[in-house]
């Protein structure tokens, strides 16, 4: 019998493509607050660390008919048979049954990558090498995350640190429950064009459960069942057609190679 | 009988122990172990402890001047982010100011004056003293037969009057203005019109309509806060000309596509229109001194020949007058390109003078004039590249802060005397100008003094902040305040140039005497009237905490009286079967060649393709087949400047025909002396006379 009352959350996002101009602020501030060091001269988009990485997909229409769009793509949260989660033989990653979270153990993480094959979306990272930061951007790391060395497998984790900070605060303020506006990842934070919505979906008065909710909104790869919490919106039909190909098989991937 | 060891024995027992150890836990044990030692050992870096805290101050990294929360432990920040509320940047930060805390400790920041000798690959780096960087300087100041120029990128500034103040007491003082042009079209109305010189900016809060011929509305512009809380409201229309398919030009209400510097055809062709449908008041019309001779300029300019020019359909062409004039509140804006520079002066006439035909000069919801910031002198017109002649310059001093627009070195260099002149840089992290220097004597980096920041381009009333230090200025830096009453002293100049933060608390006292205006209060967003402040001590501490004053907005009227000042417009004849093809720079604010940006930005330039690195050219895929390019290969392009190799993307949203080359920091986003400036694309665009780069001839040689 369950004895605790602790109310079950269900954090999510939506992102409105339509309004995302490819700023990179997310990214950016994604890497800073969590970490993730800059790239050395031989890393490139193979082996880099991007937690938020942003695609360019294109409609492939002849000009001046072509448009294109920008897809922050990330960890997607995925609700059911967590893919990376079920492959993983250390119990490295682990989903937060009261805030649906995936989160990933790198002191558990053997450096296997079977999480990376196993994930459909290519949102999982292999740290190749231990991090470099001069030495002032040493003292300017953020204190509520711990960096990772080389050997272990990275992704985005809605900004735990966050998380954490909020429940601090909650507790100490006596609270159980944390206020929402205390617990914003840094993408959304950073997000110029608002084109970021966080929350709990499980809240039906939340503005994201109601924007995962829009006709316009969909999720990548939905056939494969994983029930992912990051949703997408786009007013355009082809942005929302491609959702249910494979990334690298994107009209921009195909007609690039 | 005692049994021999035989060979198979020993494979047996090698075999049963590894079978053995695989059931024993130990490879697993010690597997674990490993891992968990590879994120425990001693190189892992540690975090910092302390108490945790908020700051407020601004950026100081371009002329945007957003406001930014810095959180800190122990007084360090280790993130920045927008403050809620701000009445200049709405919240919001770009990602190079995101960033901007790690510039202090930048791989290419310099905290001791150097002198630089030799060129090319011989050149080296000395570190000097202070004394000897500014005798040097001051001997040849004396001894130049040329003229004596400083270089403000970010003019409006108290230092800027110093910098006036100090070149006002030399015979041949330049204030060279190179700002980002972001403003032309306001520079360009403030020439044309002939009541006394107002500041203008832009009242897009009250507009219906803007019009924009290439200004990077959404990427970046003014202040991006503003900008993207328009968007997010969906008013005004904004209709996007852009030779690229731009992030601006994806973001806006509709993008019509033109041909490469024929931005200024389709200006004429819409005035043209204006004129000959009478779409606009005569009361309009007669505003223009010199209407007859504009007429007779615009008068060749039929929708049909506009077609041909520009690639845009006549029909379309009479739309765009139509729906401009139809327009209750619209307003005609063009801009400089981050990467790609600013438009010839033609094209800015032409499209400035397209507001003076709407009648939206001192009117709301249109180009308004805003009060002088008190305690500033209301400066006179800037001098631009364009204005100074070739190898005229003998001694250049390059103030350190950044417009967030590239600056072609080849501009620079045309300007100097050849072999003689001397540069002297400001600069905290060795750049793009900077590497060239004679002397740099490095000025406090970004966060580390006390700043003050000018009013952002465009906005309708003027603002007054400071950037309060959040980072420990290095020892070895000098405020650029300094360096000037040094050189003064060593030329017997009779100036009494105060300390920054003197100088900055009397614009503060200045402003607290006008009684005008009012302030943003970061920790609560709250706004308080300058009036209910007690002291301009107590107007001074809440800037140090860092508030921001905002002006009244000036009751507009409307100005009646110009002069527009557009001679005849030459087109030029299509050259015709060659295989040059025209080349667009364009860049990315704070971003390009010139500027130094957080190594973090390997986020969005190299672990990402979200933004092409430098040496990067995008074709239509039917440019790459007619040329025989391949995605991703390299290629030898030439122009006028040289042959460089290039790394070609093919992108269907290329217009067929055209070469886009990214301006933007060199591969992994530091330039380093594996990746001297030399590689640098912007060092292959053509200067025109003018002092513009935007479009070069290029051709590829070979794939």
């Amino acid at each position: 019998m369950e004895t605790t009352t602790e109310k079950k959350q269900k954090y999510g996002m939506v992102i409105d493509l339509d309004k995302c101009n490819g700023c990179g602020s997310c990214a950016v501030a994604c890497a800073i607050e969590n970490n993730v060091p800059p790239a050395l001269e031989k890393m490139n988009k193979r082996n880099g660390l991007t937690w938020l990485n942003i695609s360019t997909v294109s409609n492939n229409e002849q000009f001046p008919k072509s448009e294109s769009v920008f897809v922050p793509m990330f960890c997607q949260q995925c609700e059911k048979e967590t893919p990376c989660m079920t492959v993983c033989p250390q119990n490295a990653v682990d989903v937060d049954p009261t805030t649906g979270i995936v989160g990933q153990v790198p002191q558990r993480c053997l450096g296997c990558r079977y999480c990376m094959t196993a994930c459909p979306y290519h949102a999982r990272y292999f740290n190749w090498w231990d991090p470099e930061w001069t030495e002032g951007m040493k003292q300017q790391l953020n204190p509520d995350v711990a960096p990772r060395m080389r050997g272990v497998v990275e992704k985005c984790n809605f900004c735990h640190g966050r998380l954490h900070a909020a429940k601090q605060k909650a507790a100490s303020q006596g609270n159980r429950e944390i206020d929402p506006a205390d617990y914003i990842p840094a993408c959304v934070e950073s997000c110029p064009n608002k084109a970021i919505t966080f929350g709990d979906l499980n809240d039906e008065s939340t503005l994201v459960a109601q924007a995962a909710k829009h006709e316009h909104s969909f999720r990548f790869l939905s056939r494969l069942g994983t029930e992912p919490k990051v949703y997408y919106h786009s007013k355009k039909q082809w942005v929302r057609a491609m959702a249910e190909k494979s990334l690298t098989r994107s009209h921009q991937e195909e007609f690039h190679g | 009988m005692a049994k021999t060891l035989t060979r198979r024995d020993i494979l047996k027992f090698t075999g049963g122990g590894i079978l053995g150890l695989m059931f024993s836990p130990l490879p697993w044990k010690l597997l674990d172990d490993s891992s968990i030692w590879t994120q425990n050992w001693g190189l892992t870096p540690k975090l910092a402890h302390g108490p945790i805290a908020e700051q407020f101050s601004h950026c100081t990294l371009c002329a945007g001047g957003c406001g930014i929360k810095a959180r800190t432990v122990s007084g360090m920040p280790y993130s920045i982010t927008g403050i809620s509320g701000h009445p200049i940047s709405y919240g919001t930060v770009c990602a190079r100011g995101l960033a901007g805390h790690h510039m202090a400790y930048h791989p290419l920041r310099i905290v001791h004056p150097h002198m630089f000798t030799g060129k090319g690959s011989d050149s080296a780096m000395t570190a000097v003293s202070l004394q000897s960087a500014l005798d040097a300087t001051a001997q040849h100041i004396r001894e130049t037969r040329g003229s004596i120029a400083i270089l403000d990128q970010q003019p409006g500034r108290a230092i800027s009057e110093i910098y006036k103040e100090f070149l006002s007491t030399l015979p041949n003082g330049i204030f060279l203005s190179s700002p980002s042009n972001e403003d032309a079209t306001l520079l360009a109305i403030q020439a044309m019109v002939h009541q006394q010189k107002s500041s203008y900016g832009f009242d897009f809060e009250n507009a219906d309509l803007i019009l924009s011929f290439g200004a990077p509305l959404f990427d970046y512009w003014g202040t991006p806060g503003r900008m993207s809380a328009l968007r997010n409201a969906g008013t005004p229309k904004i209709i996007q000309v852009d030779s690229r398919y731009s992030r601006t030009a994806m973001q806006s209400d509709e993008w019509i596509a033109i041909q490469p510097g024929t931005e200024k055809y389709l200006a004429l062709g819409v005035a043209h229109l204006f004129l000959t449908e009478k779409l606009i008041p005569v009361r309009n019309l007669r505003s223009a001194a010199d209407f007859a001779a504009y007429g007779k300029t615009v008068n060749e300019f039929i929708p049909e020949k506009v077609s041909l020019l520009t690639g845009i359909d006549s029909g379309r062409v009479r739309e765009i007058a139509r729906t401009l004039a139809s327009s209750q509140r619209p307003i005609v804006v063009s801009g400089a390109d981050p990467g790609g520079g600013p438009f010839d002066g033609e094209t800015e006439k032409a499209i400035a003078a397209l507001n003076i035909l709407l009648g939206n000069v001192g009117t709301s919801g249109g180009i308004v004039s805003r009060f002088d910031i008190p305690g500033y002198k209301n400066s006179s017109d800037p001098i631009r590249w364009s204005s100074i002649p070739d190898h005229s310059i003998g001694v250049l001093i390059v103030d350190g802060a950044d417009s967030g627009y590239a600056l072609p070195w080849s501009l620079v260099q045309r300007k100097l005397i050849p072999n003689e002149g001397f540069i002297v840089s400001l600069a905290p992290v060795l750049n793009e100008i900077s590497a060239h220097a004679d002397y740099l004597i490095p000025s406090p980096g970004h966060l580390e003094t006390l700043q003050d920041i000018p009013t952002p381009t465009g906005f309708p009333a003027g603002t007054f902040a400071l950037s309060t230090p959040l980072l420990k200025k290095q020892e070895g830096t000098t405020d650029s305040v300094d360096v000037i009453r040094e050189l003064s002293v060593r030329l017997n100049k009779q100036l009494e140039i105060p300390t920054q933060e003197a100088l900055l608390k009397q614009k503060s006292a200045a402003l607290f005497s006008q009684k005008r205006g009012s302030l943003h209060i970061p920790s609560d967003n709250s706004i308080l009237p300058i009036r209910d402040l007690s002291s301009a001590d107590d107007l001074w501490t809440k800037l140090t905490e860092g508030a921001v004053w905002i002006d009244e907005l000036l009751k507009q009227t409307s100005v009646k009286s110009f002069t527009i000042g557009l001679a005849a417009v030459e087109v030029p004849n299509p050259k015709q079967g060659t295989n040059e093809l025209p080349m667009i720079a364009y860049g990315w604010r704070g971003a390009t060649s010139t500027a130094q940006i957080s190594p973090i930005m390997s986020k969005v330039f190299q672990e990402t393709e979200l933004r092409a690195v430098n040496g990067t050219v995008s074709v239509n895929p039917t440019t790459a087949l007619q040329y025989g390019l391949s995605k991703e290969e390299p290629a030898d392009l030439s122009t006028i400047n040289g042959t460089m190799k290039v790394r070609v993307k093919v992108d269907p949203t290329v217009r067929p025909g055209v070469i886009e080359a990214s301006i933007a920091p060199l591969p992994n986003g530091i330039e380093t002396p594996k990746h001297p400036a030399g590689n640098n694309i912007l060092n292959l665009c053509e200067v025109t006379n003018d002092g513009t780069w935007r479009m070069t001839t290029a051709k590829f040689l070979k794939v």
